[in-house]
């Protein structure tokens, strides 16, 4: 699941695969806007296809959350 | 074919726009709702087919300030939303007050005549039509903020220009569903209404304009043969193999598709065959009786065994077109993923397993052909053409109307002074208003004492073609004018509103004429008498040579010599006599 949120992230924020971990988040991408989180949260729904709530979506802002997150909706 | 999810799209649409060059498609989304996912959606979809698109989005809520200054802009969408033209109006609009509400539609209105006139110079603007579906489909009844839409819809009509396409969303909501187009979780968050599929579809809803814009229409149409325009193998089923006939449940799909394949056609796109056949077996299948196309519908065909990418080529260069101007039809994976590992320009398409979705999958292809007729739309919009185009078009729908004509096989069987027909002829002159010269009624009685009588003559008729019989549906009296017997006149002339438009009654009188002219006549009177449903034959007679021998507009009185009379020169209406 890593990599492909990886790959995700990478493509939505137009950002080197190479440099993002689990650390990375709006402080260490600067493409990683208000409009692209909402984008990186519409592409994640679509290839997890899980529905995050509000909150869920407001509060993933680092890829550590972002797996946390995901892996609470397919365990569910 | 697959379709990519969003993150691919972006990423392929960054690697499409690094390899294109050419000039840069600067295309604008000005809107009051957040949809940047559209900005990759449409940079994908276009850059895809060549175009070096580049969407860029105005400030949020700003559409009118963001309408100026946009002519550098080769393409400008307006997403206006109704939900959000103040914010939370979807579930205000009902309890608003009637004035507020209306003074917020006048301001929208004078918001959109603003905002197409600040665009009016960017050479193609789509703005999307006000939908209240999402929040409303369900009703029976017209919601006020139905009325809003349709108010405000009215409106976006009557200002937009030629340069802007309206955009009908409710299409989009009938192909994607509301609950595929719309998420009010991220609406919530932060104004972003749509879904992503919403947004594929709506990139592919107004490419095939934009493509045509920018001059990459597609003009071309080729079809394989065997199990593409019919069910079966010529070479191996024969003629009684194959099928194609609208009578049968598989044959229909491809009598279907032929029907379809004309009305391209007919639109301006060129057709042609490419298939891995016998030449001298297809030429044969046009004698096929169930078969719609006809030899001269195609323009060009390649049927040999050579390799189906290279007469391709071969296509483009004899029509001196370019490759990505062809859709190539087949039903073969093999030919099909050849030409399009070959020539990704060619649009190719599959015949789809499931036969049935056939003239669906051919259906779709339309507005990627469109553009060749949206041309004369726009030609016809500006009213510097005006005047030349209506000549044209009634050229057009005269010559078309002829052939059409032509189709229908009609057929006329005069009758003259058929005592049987007395209560149909008395009905007809009783109830005929429109193609009727003198509205004089009859009773069966009266009727009766014409027909026995030596001084009148009766002519009728009965109509039919290949749709069906109309029966006695025309009557004509015609009266020895008595003093001598070169001089008649017609005491009535009609015609059943079911049979104008045909041209039947030209023939008719042509048939008229030629009787009275064996019977030695010279001279023909007839008249006019003005009643309030009849204006459509106030001057028949004139069109025939007949000459007004009076000055009123309500009655006229007319003569004609008969050696001036215009014959009509129809002669795709058999004439038939019935006596």
């Amino acid at each position: 699941m890593e990599d492909k949120v990886f790959a995700i992230v990478s493509k939505v924020m137009s950002y080197p695969m190479s440099n993002i971990n689990i650390d990375s988040s709006p402080d260490t991408i600067e493409e990683w806007d208000s409009v692209k989180h909402i984008n990186l949260m519409m592409a994640l729904e679509e290839e997890f296809d899980v529905q995050f709530s509000p909150d869920e979506i407001s509060d993933m802002l680092n890829v550590k959350l972002i797996l946390l997150t995901l892996k609470e909706h397919k365990s569910s | 074919m697959e379709e990519l999810s969003f993150s691919e799209v972006i990423a392929k649409s960054k690697e499409k726009g690094i390899k294109l060059s050419g000039p840069e498609c600067k295309i604008r989304i000005l809107s009051n709702i957040m949809c940047f996912q559209l900005n990759d959606f449409l940079e994908f979809t276009l850059r895809e087919q060549g175009i070096n698109a580049k969407v860029t989005s105005g400030n949020y809520d700003n559409i009118l300030q963001d309408s100026v200054e946009r002519i550098e802009m080769s393409v400008v969408v307006v997403f206006w939303e109704l939900s959000n033209l103040v914010d939370g109006f979807h579930y205000k609009a009902g309890l608003m007050d009637k004035e507020l509400r209306g003074e917020l539609v006048e301001k929208t209105k004078k918001g959109i005549s603003v905002v197409l006139k600040n665009l009016v110079e960017v050479q193609q603007v789509f703005f999307n039509s006000f939908s209240s579906l999402v929040f409303d489909c369900h009703r029976l009844d017209k919601s006020p903020l139905t009325e809003i839409a349709v108010e405000l819809n009215k409106h976006l009509n009557e200002c937009a220009s030629s340069n802007t396409v309206i955009v009908d969303i409710n299409k989009l909501f009938a192909m994607v569903s509301i609950s595929k187009s719309v998420d009010f979780r991220y609406y919530n968050l932060s104004k972003s209404l749509y879904k992503l599929e919403y947004y594929r579809e709506y990139a592919k809803f107004i490419a095939p304009r934009i493509l045509s814009v920018w001059g990459l229409t597609k003009k071309v149409l080729i079809f394989d043969c065997d199990n593409t325009l019919w069910k079966g193998i010529i070479g191996e089923d024969g003629m009684e193999g194959i099928d194609m006939s609208s009578g049968s449940a598989t044959g229909v799909v491809f009598a279907e598709v032929q029907h379809l394949a004309l009305e391209l056609k007919s639109m301006g796109v060129i057709l042609g065959l490419c298939s891995k056949n016998n030449e001298k077996d297809i030429d044969r299948v046009f004698s096929h009786a169930d078969m719609k196309l006809r030899e001269s519908d195609i323009a060009i065909k390649r049927i040999n065994w050579h390799n189906k990418a290279a007469n391709m080529v071969d296509i483009a260069t004899e029509l001196n077109l370019d490759l990505s101007s062809i859709v190539f039809v087949d039903d073969s994976d093999f030919e099909i993923n050849l030409v399009r590992k070959e020539l990704p320009q060619v649009m190719s398409i599959q015949v789809p397993k499931q036969l049935s979705e056939y003239p669906h999958v051919l259906r779709r292809l339309f507005p990627v052909f469109a553009a060749n007729s949206r041309s004369v739309e726009d030609v016809n919009r500006s009213s510097m053409y005006h005047d030349e185009q209506c000549r044209k078009e009634f050229k057009e729908t005269f010559n078309d109307i002829e052939q059409y004509l032509r189709s229908l096989k009609l057929k006329l069987k005069i009758i003259e002074d058929d005592l049987s027909l007395i209560p149909r002829l008395a009905q007809l002159s009783q109830k005929t208003n429109q193609f009727n010269l003198t509205t004089k009624r009859f009773t069966e009685h009266e009727m009766e004492r014409l027909v026995k009588g030596f001084s009148e003559k009766l002519f009728c008729f009965n109509f039919s073609d290949n749709f069906g019989d109309y029966g006695i549906t025309g009557l004509c009296i015609i009266a020895n004018r008595g003093e001598t017997v070169l001089k008649y006149a017609i005491n009535t002339f009609l015609m059943s509103c079911r049979v104008i438009g045909r041209n039947v009654e030209f023939v008719f009188m042509d048939y008229i004429i030629k009787h009275l002219l064996n019977s030695g006549a010279k001279q023909l009177d007839a008249e006019y008498m003005a009643t309030t449903r009849n204006s459509q034959v106030e001057d028949f007679y004139e069109k025939l040579g007949f000459i007004q021998v009076n000055s009123g507009t309500k009655h006229k009185i007319y003569e004609l010599e008969l050696h001036n009379y215009k014959w009509s020169g129809i002669d795709y209406i058999e004439v038939e006599n019935g006596r």
